[in-house]
């Protein structure tokens, strides 16, 4: 099964690719829209720290975020303008480090029976599987941040 | 540690997402170029395939596609452009499957043993090179959902 050490460190890698695919970049060029239908930079990078906080919450820790702050960037919000009241990028990027450290520490803390106890939910049915679909989803974003750097018209291969 | 099925699990709900991704699209579609840098659907489909191959291969099994099919795909190839001869979506897609199919079977068979060995030159053993893969698989299946925005379908098809 898969372990949760092997979870972090999937979600350090999509970090460090986020990391790079972020250089350079300012809030504003977070904000840019996209010339078709699709989230703008910001909100992926905040949709995955809000989606992180739901791994630290059925993990048995504290969210970085709360209920006001997450709101814009949960699935099925509104598309996110260029004008919004949006936050700051770096502080998402600050705040997606320090979810990884917490994360880091509290799957480290979690031991088999309850990783495997019963978890409520459609699609996964332990804590387990419920985390690893949320680092799935962690790397599916990631992937995304790609070409939302180039939209900004850096031109460059940063991966 | 993360066993076959459970990689085999992964793989096959980002065949899942490339599906819904890419209902209702042509291969003219899949080769719409993108207004900045990045690869289109047609490349992003057929390297995700060139790996699932490389997963094949490590896994002691034959790959799909043939080194001359492949090449346009790998990584560090030329930007594929709008009239390239490049492998139909239909074709990429179908192959997918297979490789689904294939890797399943494939992994499956590889005993505790194998996926304990060293494989890979910078020293991982078989199993951590087939899980960066099975990631390389996701995040590529990600970049899906705006390549099928760029058609101008202007719609939502995934629930995650």
């Amino acid at each position: 099964m898969i372990t949760a050490a092997e979870m972090t460190t999937m979600l350090a890698q999509n970090l460090r690719v986020i990391g790079l695919q972020t250089e350079g970049l300012t809030h504003a060029d977070s904000m840019l829209q996209l010339p078709f239908r699709g989230n703008c930079l910001n909100w992926v990078l905040g949709h995955m720290l809000v989606s992180r906080d739901y791994m630290l919450r059925i993990a048995g820790a504290e969210t970085l975020w709360d209920n006001d702050k997450s709101a814009p960037y949960m699935f099925g919000s509104e598309a996110m303008t260029a004008d919004a009241d949006s936050v700051p990028m770096e502080s998402i990027l600050a705040d997606l480090q320090s979810s990884q450290e917490r994360l880091a520490e509290v799957m480290a803390s979690l031991d088999d029976e309850t990783l495997d106890a019963p978890f409520d939910n459609e699609r996964d049915n332990s804590l387990r599987k419920r985390l690893a679909f949320m680092t799935w989803h962690d790397s599916y974003h990631t992937g995304q941040t790609e070409y939302l750097r180039q939209l900004t018209g850096t031109n460059d291969k940063v991966i | 540690m993360i066993s076959t099925a459970e990689m085999t699990h992964l793989l096959a709900r980002n065949l899942q997402v490339i599906e819904v991704q890419t209902a209702g699209l042509t291969h003219a579609d899949s080769m719409l170029q993108l207004p900045f840098r990045g690869n289109c659907l047609n490349w992003v489909l057929g390297h995700v395939l060139v790996y699932r191959d490389a997963m094949l291969k490590l896994a002691g099994a034959e790959p799909l596609w043939d080194p001359e099919r492949s090449r346009p795909y790998l990584y560090g190839s030329a930007a594929m452009k709008a009239d390239d001869d490049a492998v139909q979506l239909d074709i990429i897609l179908a192959d997918l499957q297979c490789s689904q199919g294939r890797l399943t079977a494939t992994l499956a068979a590889l005993s505790e043993e194998q996926l304990n060995a060293d494989s890979c030159d910078h020293g991982d053993d078989l199993r951590e090179c087939l899980l960066e893969l099975v990631w390389h698989d996701g995040y590529h299946a990600g970049q899906t959902e705006y390549l099928r925005q760029l058609a101008g379908v202007n719609d939502q098809v995934m629930v995650i």
